[in-house]
């Protein structure tokens, strides 16, 4: 922790090489999250950039009320956010109706690689793959994601089940075609 | 729906913690972006105190304009027409006056009345008490008197000189050449010595030049009072004029000797050099030695344009009026002058890669030893010392005070650095030298001013704006490029005077 103040401060005073070890730093935690949130490795590259740039810039609020971590990802949290905004203002959420419960079982995902999984949620559409990253992942509750995205709690309710849908169709999908290439 | 399942919890426990490497070139666009950031961040810091300059300029010029212009036309122009009439000198001056061989011309002059006109046409006549009604001696060589109004009136009234009228004298006073001094209406500390020269003519208005500032005020008041109209008006006998200027010039127009600090702009109007226009073009580089834009099968230089950026400098200087108003300045200044310029090349001669804009002009100059790196920012910075001369003007010689001068200056060139903004590079100095494309002497025509603050009888403060440019290119013939600078600088300059 230490290390990382000292990091802070050489940043704010514009040193070159603590950027570069604070980004070494969180680079590859945070390029994963990128990727959650974008469509493709070219998308989460701006992402990430930006994100970053973003960090350094500002790096004069940052007070050390929460772990230096913790403060950049809200950041590429954000413009992740920011990019994806323009794209749901173009497709607006709406309210999908709401699906059952389905009982998760022995719900596993333990057999999948991390690029099959990124895969999977890259492909749910835009409203979707926000509002299930927000809740499932970064666990921000329906009303939380509502505020933050100037959405009704409903819509994210109904986005989100139509993603878990989406997303269990794709894996069930997945898993009949390694077993039917297992056999 | 229940919030939070096994489904929930397996994706997020599967994606806690993992990590996945960016492509380098993600960094590689943020390091570029952060040194744009700061290049312009810089640049604007340039650019806030070249504004800061010039408004600082302007509200100080706008300050001399309304101190001027409330001061000269306080004495010329009535609000309220003052207008001291019928003074009358009951008795003549010597009957022999206009011989005038005798010195000690004897003057008896009683003031009857002096009669005060406001705007108003209300009129008052005042008697005066005159201070002697014997006959007055006067040297015939100090042929002066002052009429001194008083600071007080500014509340009320501003007199204006050029209508203080003498009317209605005798004709002893018409045949005599004499002059007047009024001392001025402003303040105490700003008021004017002016004289009234009578004019021969039957109308007999009296004409009324400025001739001085009234540091004389301690002499003038030490001398004996003539007339007096009231508390605020009287008359006086000056002692001697002559003496006066003679006073003034001692105390104050000899010699100072002084320190200046300033800061400003640099533009070094970098161009192509006598080889063409080889700077600019895309040459292959190996094909022509004295070129570094273009590509080679291992290096690509982009085109090194370079951007005005800050300027400052000190200085010791020194001066010697050799008229009144004409004055001789001189010293030796220490400058740096800085640019901005961009880079995508790093020289790796030594251990750690320097900073490289452009090829000096030496013989073993190896490209071999550049670099291809990601575009980034320098800052190209000249270190001269300066030995100036220059002839000023005084355009108003007061409290306040105006300075116009021109000049030439040698310079002596110390170094060249190029310092990568980023500090990723080592800066690269190129000193004075047979490699250096940069002759060791240069000259510079120089324009400039003062504005000053005389606070004491010794001490000056000024503030100075000065334009220079150089009389020839700043590089050597056989340099790739040329340069000739121009640069503005205002500076605060301190002169105590000898």
């Amino acid at each position: 922790m230490d290390i990382e103040k000292q990091l802070v401060e050489q940043c704010k005073n514009g040193d070159r090489n603590a950027q570069e070890k604070i980004y070494a730093l969180f680079s590859r935690s945070m390029y994963v999250v990128c990727q959650r949130y974008s469509k493709s490795q070219l998308e989460a590259e701006d992402i990430m950039q930006e994100s970053f740039i973003k960090v350094f810039k500002n790096i004069e609020q940052y007070r050390g009320d929460s772990t230096l971590g913790a403060w950049v990802k809200r950041i590429v949290i954000n413009t992740a956010l920011n990019s994806q905004r323009s794209k749901l203002y173009m497709f607006p959420m709406t309210d999908v109706k709401e699906l059952e419960n389905e009982n998760d079982g022995d719900f596993s995902l333990s057999r999948f690689h991390l690029k099959e999984l990124l895969a999977m949620i890259q492909s749910l559409p835009e409203g979707c793959q926000v509002v299930f990253n927000l809740f499932a992942i970064e666990g921000y509750s329906h009303k939380e994601i509502a505020e933050k995205l100037h959405i009704s709690e409903g819509t994210s309710k109904s986005q989100y089940s139509r993603a878990k849908s989406l997303l269990r169709k794709m894996i069930e999908h997945e898993e009949k075609l390694s077993y039917e290439r297992a056999r | 729906m229940k919030e939070r399942g096994k489904f929930e919890n397996e994706w997020n426990s599967i994606f806690d913690g993992v990590q996945d490497k960016p492509s380098d070139k993600v960094w590689s666009e943020i390091k570029a972006e952060l040194a744009i950031m700061e290049a312009n961040k810089q640049r604007n810091k340039v650019i806030y105190w070249r504004w800061f300059g010039a408004a600082a300029s302007v509200i100080i010029l706008l300050m001399v304009a309304v101190y001027g212009y409330n001061y000269f036309t306080s004495n010329s122009i009535v609000e309220n027409e003052l207008a001291i009439t019928n003074l009358e000198y009951e008795n003549s001056f010597n009957n022999d006056i206009q011989a005038n061989s005798n010195p000690s011309t004897q003057l008896s002059n009683k003031i009857k009345s002096i009669d005060y006109n406001s705007n108003s046409e209300r009129e008052e006549s005042v008697s005066t008490n005159v201070v002697d009604d014997e006959l007055k001696e006067i040297n015939a060589t100090n042929e002066a008197v002052a009429v001194h109004i008083s600071s007080k009136y500014k509340s009320n009234k501003s007199i204006k000189s050029t209508n203080v009228k003498m009317e209605n004298h005798t004709n002893d006073f018409t045949d005599y050449d004499k002059t007047l001094l009024f001392e001025g209406n402003q303040n105490e500390k700003e008021s004017s010595l002016l004289s009234v020269n009578k004019n021969r003519s039957e109308k007999a208005e009296l004409n009324i030049d400025v001739i001085d500032e009234v540091e004389y005020l301690s002499i003038i008041d030490s001398v004996e009072i003539l007339a007096q109209l009231n508390t605020d008006i009287y008359m006086q006998k000056i002692p001697d004029l002559e003496e006066l200027f003679k006073y003034n010039k001692k105390k104050n127009r000899n010699m100072w000797a002084g320190v200046s600090v300033g800061g400003g702009s640099f533009n070094p109007n970098v161009g192509s050099g006598d080889l063409g226009n080889a700077l600019f073009t895309s040459e292959n580089i190996t094909s022509d030695p004295n070129l570094y834009v273009g590509t080679t099968a291992d290096i690509t230089a982009n085109e090194a344009t370079e951007t005005p950026s800050f300027a400052y400098n000190f200085s010791v200087d020194f001066g010697k009026f050799i008229t009144k108003k004409f004055l001789i300045e001189s010293g030796v200044e220490y400058a740096k002058y800085s640019s901005e310029a961009s880079s995508n090349l790093t020289s790796n001669t030594s251990q750690q890669p320097e900073a490289f804009l452009r090829k000096n002009n030496s013989d073993d100059f190896s490209y071999a030893s550049l670099q291809n790196t990601t575009t980034y920012e320098l800052l190209n910075s000249y270190e001269y010392v300066s030995l100036p001369i220059s002839l000023g003007y005084t355009v108003m010689d007061r409290k306040i005070g105006i300075l116009i001068s021109s000049g030439v200056s040698v310079d002596v060139f110390l170094n060249n650095t190029l310092k990568d903004l980023s500090g990723e590079y080592a800066s690269a100095i190129q000193k004075n030298g047979d490699d250096s494309p940069y002759r060791p002497i240069n000259f510079n025509a120089l324009l400039g001013g003062e504005i000053y603050y005389s606070w004491s009888e010794n001490y000056v403060l000024a503030i100075d704006p000065g334009y220079r440019i150089s009389l020839s290119r700043i590089t050597k013939q056989d340099a790739n490029f040329n340069s000739r600078p121009t640069s503005f600088m205002l500076g605060l300059k301190f002169k105590y005077l000898l």
